[in-house]
């Protein structure tokens, strides 16, 4: 009995290959699809981001084949079942699950051939680039993951619809199933109705409007809801092959008809527990959001200005912070704040910042343990009587940190995560305490969402002491901090922040050379372009430090993290921190500027060039490499050859602010001797200045730098010095 | 042996395909006549467990429909509308439908195929594919699957329809020596299909069981009510299209055949020894007259 079954289903199952198989068009087209993808996918230049470009061409190509899959599966069906002239094959003693699941199982090999064409050609070509093997692995399996799951479903609901439409119109009513479940589903309900909970029942899952197509964090921080998603499709899939038995044994008589049920019953059970993890998964998202929504402690966005009052902001000038990851995801942090009392003494609480995702276990002010409160984000500790000096502040706190943003940017993400070796804890979600009460999250005007008030959190006035010790993370973490101890998976950073301090963890590589004093961190999809980037900073770097003594570096690394809905680009301490580059040449000497100059944050506050010429200096430094190391004519960068967005203050026009056209003056009185062959001396021109400092940096944060002004007298003596009379005029 | 008890089918529209239709058929070849909408096919497709009946029981050689499973083991079916995947050859698609029917012996399997379709006639086409095939051809490979296996039950929906002459009388005798010790049950709404062949048969018409039996019993019901007589062209025109069998041109005018209780007025009409075809049509007039048939 057994044996006669799985002979006819064999039988059958063969029938169903021959089926495909002896089609030419049908053999054709997974050709057709390996030479596109060969095309496209080899066609790419090293440097760009082999995922995202990939990720890009199947978001789209998949979806087309999508279209072939819900052809084919309704084909399938449409070939011997439920049609009149084919009664025949209903009469033969076949079971309609063994007819169904072999249609099933030979439409999925056929299509699965696509599925590993695709995954072949992303690992070869990765494996081209020298991508790590393991990497290479892991996004290939993401690629053959999500092409073979959508195939399964798809193939499944295109079996059902054919099903129980016994009729042609259902080739319409596939395609609107197909162009709903892709396009309509990718750009109306989960992107602009932000329904993302959704994304389980795109038939892609290659999303057009999406974040994930970079190999900055995005795939691995939601590992667990695409596997518990894959998994419900799976049973999903499961419920549908069911429900098609299902409905064609109750057209036809069987003797079985308990058995179909109670399987029709499994198959919906089975779906439903299949979508209880991934559910939980999204409940405990929105939870944390509406939490947020609900929290009377969050302020509209139009309540800015009081904000800004930033009343309660004191100084912190130490931070001592101790991270360890536990089990992957729970963070233990120790926070020692030293805080001087000033102005603390009539306070009768000090108010903190600290993100609700973390629950503070104690706090110690001095020796002795506080009693604190906490609402929301705001932590308020009681105080004892204070006297003047240094106060030290001991919180302790714990928790894991995934996020939830729905509106982020237009995509459902996160806004802070702690996950594997995947970290993005950026300073304004105050994963360490703040001083006072902060914004990290703000509502929407009307009310109905949250925002994240990154742009009105305030780590400045004040800069402070980091020391920052990591244990227990899978994979070394990058800050904006310099990196003064790596040991056994340990690591100590040590710096002064003004900005804030974000961690960045995840699969990143270090580029790095061995006479360069920068380095870039990027992911391995990018690590062409960094390498590129890199070589050509070290270059310029190479003709600055030749004559520049002593070569002060205001830069240590670039972050080149690509993913834009997390990283903002930025300079953050002493790291530039890119979420983009179209232009390798531009991004080393933006990098180059600020590791030679420093910032020019302050810039605006200079309202008479006459009395302050840093800028314009700064601008001759990239004057003298576009004259020298690029090979231009004056006149050449006089009509804006060269590198005009770094020396534009040398042309500015702005009578307001530069009457005398000092820049002018400036620019003239170097290219002339340079015509004249006079390289040295203007180098020791411009090495005395940069000795001196040309920094122009916000007065809040280095209050004593931003007011080293350089008037244009200092410049004119310096350059009679250096030149003598006949060049000095 | 088929018993049929009480069983009907209701439309899902609400009329009635079948209404309360009894009947036993025995071993040999039976004959199902009625009009097109009689509800033949859709008795066909009930003992084929196609559809279930919506009320009523029917057992072939004891095993009741609802053992559907048991019942497709011993039955061979050929639809009305018959077609095959086109892309397969004659011999690979009853190949196909040999295995499916459970004969797992592939010597075995092939040595019947290449029997079958000798007894078809197709056995040069055997290696061409369907799509090649004519009309007549393809009916005959449709009644190659359904003898496939030597099914106990042979169910034939109108097989002779589409075939010229030559084909159907070679597929009356072929369904006649098959129905040697089993039942073949055939639908026909053409009279002469069942004339040379059957020994048993039912007429249906609009769901209902109008006669059962042999055919000198069809016959029988044209007996006293079929005429033949001349009658002018006015005189034609005035008769009932219904009541005329035929009708012959001759030197004295028209000679028709009618059925009716009376000749055809103005003529001097005689009775005369009715056929098969005269008895069925008299029985239908007869039912369509009463009325007793109509769709509730």
């Amino acid at each position: 009995m057994v044996f006669s079954a799985m002979s006819k289903w064999l039988r059958q199952f063969r029938f169903e290959l021959d089926m495909i198989f002896r089609n030419l068009w049908l053999l054709a087209l997974p050709l057709a699809f390996a030479v596109m993808n060969v095309w496209i996918i080899g066609g790419l230049e090293p440097q760009v981001n082999l995922f995202k470009e990939a990720y890009g061409f199947h978001a789209f190509v998949q979806t087309m084949t999508l279209g072939l899959v819900m052809f084919i599966g309704i084909l399938t069906v449409r070939r011997d079942i439920r049609r009149s002239s084919y009664e025949w094959s209903s009469v033969l003693p076949v079971p309609y699950a063994t007819k169904v699941s072999a249609k099933y199982l030979a439409g999925l090999i056929y299509f699965s051939i696509f599925t590993l064409i695709a995954g072949a050609v992303f690992a070869w070509f990765s494996s081209q680039q020298g991508i790590a093997p393991e990497i290479t692995r892991d996004y290939t399996l993401y690629f053959i993951g999500t092409y073979e799951v959508s195939y399964i479903v798809t193939l499944a609901l295109a079996m059902l619809l054919a099903i129980s439409i016994p009729n042609r119109v259902v080739y319409l009513i596939g395609f609107c199933a197909w162009m709903f479940g892709t396009f309509f589903m990718d750009i109306f309900l989960i992107d602009k109705a932000r329904l993302y909970p959704l994304q389980t029942f795109h038939l892609s899952r290659f999303f057009l409007m999406t974040s994930q197509p970079n190999d900055t964090w995005s795939i691995r921080i939601i590992a667990d809801e695409l596997f518990y998603s894959r998994l419900f499709v799976a049973s999903f899939a499961l419920l549908l092959l069911v429900a098609g038995v299902t409905v064609l044994n109750r057209i036809r008589p069987t003797k079985h008809k308990l058995a179909v049920w109670s399987v029709s019953a499994f198959a919906v059970v089975l779906a439903a527990l299949a979508f209880l993890p991934y559910g939980q998964i999204w409940q405990q998202r929105y939870e944390g959001y509406y939490a947020k929504l609900a929290d009377s402690t969050l302020t509209s966005m139009d309540e800015r200005p009081e904000w800004n009052s930033s009343s309660d902001l004191f100084k912190i000038t130490d931070y001592d912070l101790q991270v360890e990851m536990e089990n992957r995801d729970r963070l233990r942090i120790a926070a020692k704040l030293t805080i001087p009392g000033e102005g603390l003494e009539d306070n009768e609480e000090l108010k903190l910042t600290l993100n609700r995702s973390f629950n503070v276990q104690q706090i110690k002010i001095g020796a002795s343990t506080a009693s604190f409160s906490r609402q929301g984000d705001q932590l308020n500790i009681k105080l004892p009587p204070l006297t003047e000096g240094l106060m030290q502040v001991e919180v302790s706190y714990e928790g894991t940190m995934m996020d939830f943003a729905p509106g982020f940017q237009g995509q459902g993400s996160f806004y802070a995560f702690a996950k594997g070796d995947s970290v993005f804890l950026p300073g304004y979600i105050g994963w360490y305490p703040l001083a006072g009460h902060q914004p990290i999250y703000v509502k929407e005007m009307d009310g109905s969402g949250i925002q994240l008030g990154s742009v009105f959190v305030s780590h400045a006035p004040y800069s402070a002491h980091f020391k920052l010790s990591l244990a227990g993370f899978e994979r070394p973490l990058y800050t904006s901090l310099t990196e003064v101890g790596r040991e056994q998976g340990n690591q100590v950073f040590e710096g002064q922040v003004s900005e804030g301090l974000t961690l960045f963890g995840g699969e990143f590589l270090e580029l790095k050379s061995a006479d360069f004093p920068g380095k870039a961190v990027t992911t391995p999809y990018n690590a062409k372009l960094g390498e590129d980037i890199l070589k050509q900073w070290e270059q310029i770097y190479d003709y600055f430090s030749g004559w520049i003594h002593p070569f002060k570096p205001h830069l240590e690394q670039v972050l080149f993290l690509p993913n834009e809905n997390y990283v903002q680009y930025s300079v953050e301490n002493q790291t530039y921190v890119m979420n983009y580059v179209f232009d390798t040449d531009y991004a080393s000497k933006i990098l180059m500027n600020e590791m030679l100059l420093g910032s020019r944050r302050g810039d605006y506050l200079i309202d008479n060039m006459s009395e302050d010429v840093r800028l314009q200096i700064r601008g001759l430094m990239w004057y003298l490499y576009t004259r020298e190391a690029e090979g231009y004519s004056d006149e050449e960068i006089w009509e804006g050859s060269g590198n005009s967005y770094l020396i534009q203050e040398l042309y500015a026009s702005n009578t307001e602010t530069d009457p005398d056209r000092v820049g002018v003056r400036m620019v003239k009185q170097v290219a002339q001797a340079l015509d004249e062959g006079k390289y040295k001396q203007v180098k020791e021109v411009l090495n005395y200045f940069y000795a001196k400092g040309i920094e122009v940096p916000h007065p809040k944060m280095e209050p004593a730098v931003a007011d080293n002004k350089i008037p244009y007298s200092e410049w004119e003596q310096e350059w009679k010095r250096v030149m003598g009379d006949e060049n000095g005029n | 042996m088929i018993e049929i008890n009480h069983l009907s089918k209701k439309y899902r529209r609400g009329g009635w395909a079948l209404n309360d239709v009894n009947l036993t058929l025995n071993e040999g070849m039976v004959g199902l006549l009625g009009p097109n909408g009689a509800g033949k096919s859709s008795l066909m497709r009930i003992l084929a467990t196609l559809v279930p009946p919506t009320a009523g029981e029917a057992t072939i050689n004891g095993i009741p429909l609802s053992k559907a499973e048991d019942i497709r083991g011993m039955i061979g079916y050929l639809p009305q509308q018959f077609q095959v995947y086109p892309q397969l050859t004659g011999a690979e698609y009853l190949d196909y439908v040999g295995a499916m029917k459970g004969m797992n012996d592939r010597k075995r399997r092939k040595t019947e195929i290449d029997r079958l379709l000798e007894e078809v006639n197709l056995q040069d086409k055997a290696g061409k594919r369907v799509r090649t095939y004519s009309g007549g051809m393809k009916r005959r490979l449709g009644i190659a699957q359904a003898l496939l296996g030597s099914p106990q039950v042979l169910i034939v929906d109108e097989p002779t329809a589409g075939l010229d002459p030559e084909e159907r009388v070679r597929f009356r005798n072929l369904l006649t020596r098959f129905s040697l010790g089993r039942i073949v049950l055939l639908s026909t709404h053409i009279v002469a299909d069942i004339e040379s062949n059957c020994r048993q048969l039912a007429v249906l018409d609009r769901g209902r069981v109008r006669m059962s039996g042999d055919l000198a019993e069809l016959q029988d019901f044209g007996r006293g009510k079929v005429w033949e007589g001349i009658v002018s062209e006015e005189q034609f025109a005035k008769l009932d299209p219904m009541s005329v069998v035929s009708t012959r041109r001759s030197e004295q005018g028209l000679l028709c055949r009618v059925i009716g209780e009376a000749p055809p007025s103005g003529s001097d009409g005689v009775l005369v020894r009715p056929t098969l075809e005269d008895g069925y049509l008299a029985l239908l007039r007869t039912s369509q007259r009463d009325g007793v048939f109509g769709y509730e």
